[in-house]
């Protein structure tokens, strides 16, 4: 049907296999479905097409609507006249939309087999009002049986095709449709307790393989690796790591050997008894020992989240990421506290700027852009270099910043000496001061008035000028120009102060940033764990 | 947005099969969020004291932990000045199979047996540790000024 209509409009033919899917997901299987009930609203990470394949290759239960109380009967009583006839509007919506099925919250399971047999088999076994209501019921659904055709079509076509595994797209039409072997009460006899959700399931639940404990498939499938926890997943109830759980068919000689015994145990009325059955147990049969994760009839939690380690490793590479750049940016606050600092200073605080510059003189301001350019590019080049040892995606960050910086710097195209600062901090405090520099910068002045972060935007003045040559004529000359030496001393001093705060605000500000980020990443609880850690000082 | 079906239930068995010396009471207005009180266990240096908790439900319940945290004043190794509990099914050992009951009675077991060497507020575990009796002395101390 989808494949023959090549002309329809891209549009209406996905839609067309969406509501394909949807018929199909909605298919009854054992009175479950291939649809999760809404027990857990989180955006689901798991796999769903794997989840449906294991429930197809009957690997795990069906998705049931839970029953909120234990009862041997689900539908208890007949159903009244006004019930059958309620049942019978549900019907006809369900046959104009079939989603509307989950949304029925009257209904424990609302899927029924399409198949005569079992009609006949309910028909004969239930109450005459029952039944009808189920015939009517019925009837929608045998609506939904040319659905299975369509659906085979579908199969053939490539578009979300996903839906359906490989391994069991083979042998899916037919699973359990044809012939379950118990009829609706009966197979809702004699429910379990879903110890995670304390909802009410079929006794075809999940076991855990580990220790035998039940476990339905929406609770199933939401255990999973955390990246805060990425170690295999635990069972719950024993803590054995790689969760993994085993499922036993009704369609099995097993189960309905259980189901044998569970009838004749029911006949004593021995209410003890009747906690244990709803627990999960079925009486005289042993406790079996732990399968292994391995052993192919169990699903992992692993196997139904198939991407998970490839989403954690990004998630690593992130978190490197960021914290390659956390270490930048402490190295840099940490060597170039002082010279940042009078960058900000400059940037932010014009007046002082100015005053500056009108003493170190004018000239700076009339260098050309292009040594501003050619500094940027320097810039860059370097920093480039010095990240070559940390991951590779740092650079673009670093770029970022630098152009940042730069763009700032372009803003007041006084700064100009101070461009260099940021990408070899540790030259500038080891290096001694070239004797160049001695001599030309009034750095022996400073240093006699100054404290040490003055000695390192003089350092810093001798980088830039060991870069460029062009700047040392230019900034000797202006300190020749400057006849007051030791008030360029003390001024400087003052600026550098200023600017220290400055500089430290914005470092820790930009810090914190990331390590809220970080934190975020990590989870929340981690957080608190970690913040924990250290005591708190009243 | 709805209450799971487990929260209302773990409620209504909260209420109907109160543990001793625990009790939870989910706020009217957020029954995700429960007032609890913990009695010190006999025997402890809490012994007598009634301790007030606070307990929220998150979204991911019980699929993440509950977070629970002391509102009495307390002097203990594994809690900290803001009431944080240190206690490994509270983090990392969570599982959905655990209840709100089973983290109150791990919270109790807690102040029966506390746990020095995996300290919270590390001023109190080191003085539990090199002056056990004076730490259980200011325990008392504070059980009776804030706890009473």
């Amino acid at each position: 049907m989808g494949n023959s209509n090549t002309k329809r409009s891209e549009e209406s033919l996905s839609s067309t296999i969406r509501k394909k899917n949807k018929e199909f997901v909605d298919r009854p299987i054992n009175y479950g479905c291939l649809v999760t009930q809404g027990i857990y609203t989180a955006k689901p990470e798991y796999d769903i097409d794997v989840v449906r394949g294991f429930i197809l290759k009957k690997k795990l239960s069906p998705f049931y609507k839970g029953m909120e109380s234990y009862s041997d009967n689900p539908f208890p009583g007949a159903l009244t006249s006004s019930d059958n006839l309620k049942n019978t509007v549900l019907d006809e919506t369900l046959k104009q939309n079939p989603d509307s099925l989950n949304d029925n919250s009257e209904s424990v399971n609302n899927s029924e087999s399409d198949s005569q047999t079992l009609r006949k088999k309910i028909y004969r076994r239930s109450t005459a009002s029952t039944s009808d209501a189920r015939r009517s019921r019925h009837n929608s659904f045998s609506s939904m049986k040319g659905g299975k055709n369509v659906l085979n079509n579908g199969n053939r076509s490539d578009n979300e095709d996903s839906l359906i595994s490989p391994t069991s797209s083979s042998h899916t039409p037919k699973v359990d449709a044809e012939h379950p072997i118990y009829s609706k009460e009966e197979f809702f006899k004699f429910p379990i307790e879903c110890p995670i959700c304390f909802l009410y399931y079929p006794r075809n639940i999940n076991y855990t393989r580990c220790c035998d404990q039940p476990i339905c498939t929406e609770c199933f499938i939401q255990i999973k690796r955390t990246f805060s926890n990425p170690e295999p997943t635990c069972c719950p109830y024993c803590v054995q790591p790689n969760f993994g759980v085993t499922y036993l068919s009704p369609d099995s000689e097993e189960y309905q050997k259980q189901y044998e015994i569970l009838i004749k145990a029911k006949e004593q009325h021995n209410p003890e008894y009747e906690k244990l059955l709803s627990q999960g147990s079925t009486p005289g049969k042993k406790r079996r020992s732990s399968i292994s994760h391995t052993d192919p009839h169990i699903v992992t939690s692993d196997d139904i989240y198939p991407g998970w380690m490839l989403k954690y490793e990004q998630y690593q590479r992130e978190q490197r990421r960021l914290e390659a750049m956390r270490v930048r940016n402490f190295n840099a606050q940490v060597n170039n506290s002082a010279t940042v600092a009078l960058l900000d200073a400059l940037l932010q605080i014009p007046t002082n700027e100015n005053n500056i510059l009108n003493r170190n003189g004018n000239s700076i301001r009339t260098l050309g852009s292009d040594l501003e350019e050619l500094m940027l590019l320097e810039a860059i080049r370097r920093s480039l270099a010095d990240s070559s040892s940390p991951t590779e995606d740092v650079e673009p960050v670093n770029l970022s910043v630098i152009e940042e910086n730069n763009s700032n710097v372009n803003d007041n195209t006084s700064n100009i000496s101070i461009t260099n600062e940021p990408e070899e901090p540790t030259e500038n405090i080891i290096d001694p001061d070239s004797p160049v520099n001695i001599n030309n910068n009034d750095n022996n002045i400073v240093n006699d008035t100054a404290n040490d972060t003055s000695n390192d935007v003089t350092n810093d003045n001798a980088n830039t000028d060991d870069d460029n040559p062009n700047t040392i004529t230019d900034i000797t000359t202006n300190d020749n120009d400057n006849n007051t030496p030791e008030e360029t001393g003390n001024n400087s001093e003052k600026v550098i102060i200023n600017n220290n705060n400055n500089n430290n605000n914005d470092n820790s500000n930009d810090n914190n940033i990331e390590l809220s980020d970080n934190t975020i990443n990590d989870n929340i609880e981690t957080n608190i764990i970690n913040s924990t850690s250290t005591p708190v000082d009243s | 947005m709805a209450l799971p079906k487990r929260i209302i239930k773990e409620t209504e068995r909260l209420m109907a099969e109160p543990t001793p010396g625990i009790s939870a009471v989910p706020h009217e207005d957020n029954l995700r969020y429960f007032d609890v009180e913990i009695s010190g266990p006999d025997g402890s240096a809490y012994e007598g004291g009634k301790f007030k908790l606070e307990l929220f439900l998150p979204e991911e319940y019980p699929m993440s932990p509950p977070k629970v945290r002391f509102l009495t004043k307390i002097y203990h190794p594994n809690i900290d000045k803001l009431g944080r509990i240190c206690l490994d099914i509270l983090k990392d050992k969570w599982s959905p199979a655990h209840q709100i009951r089973t983290v109150l009675l791990s919270i109790q077991v807690l102040l029966s047996d506390p746990n020095p060497d995996d300290p919270l507020a590390n001023d109190v575990a080191q003085e539990w540790k090199t002056n056990k009796e004076k730490a259980i002395a200011t325990a008392k101390e504070w059980t009776e000024k804030y706890a009473k």
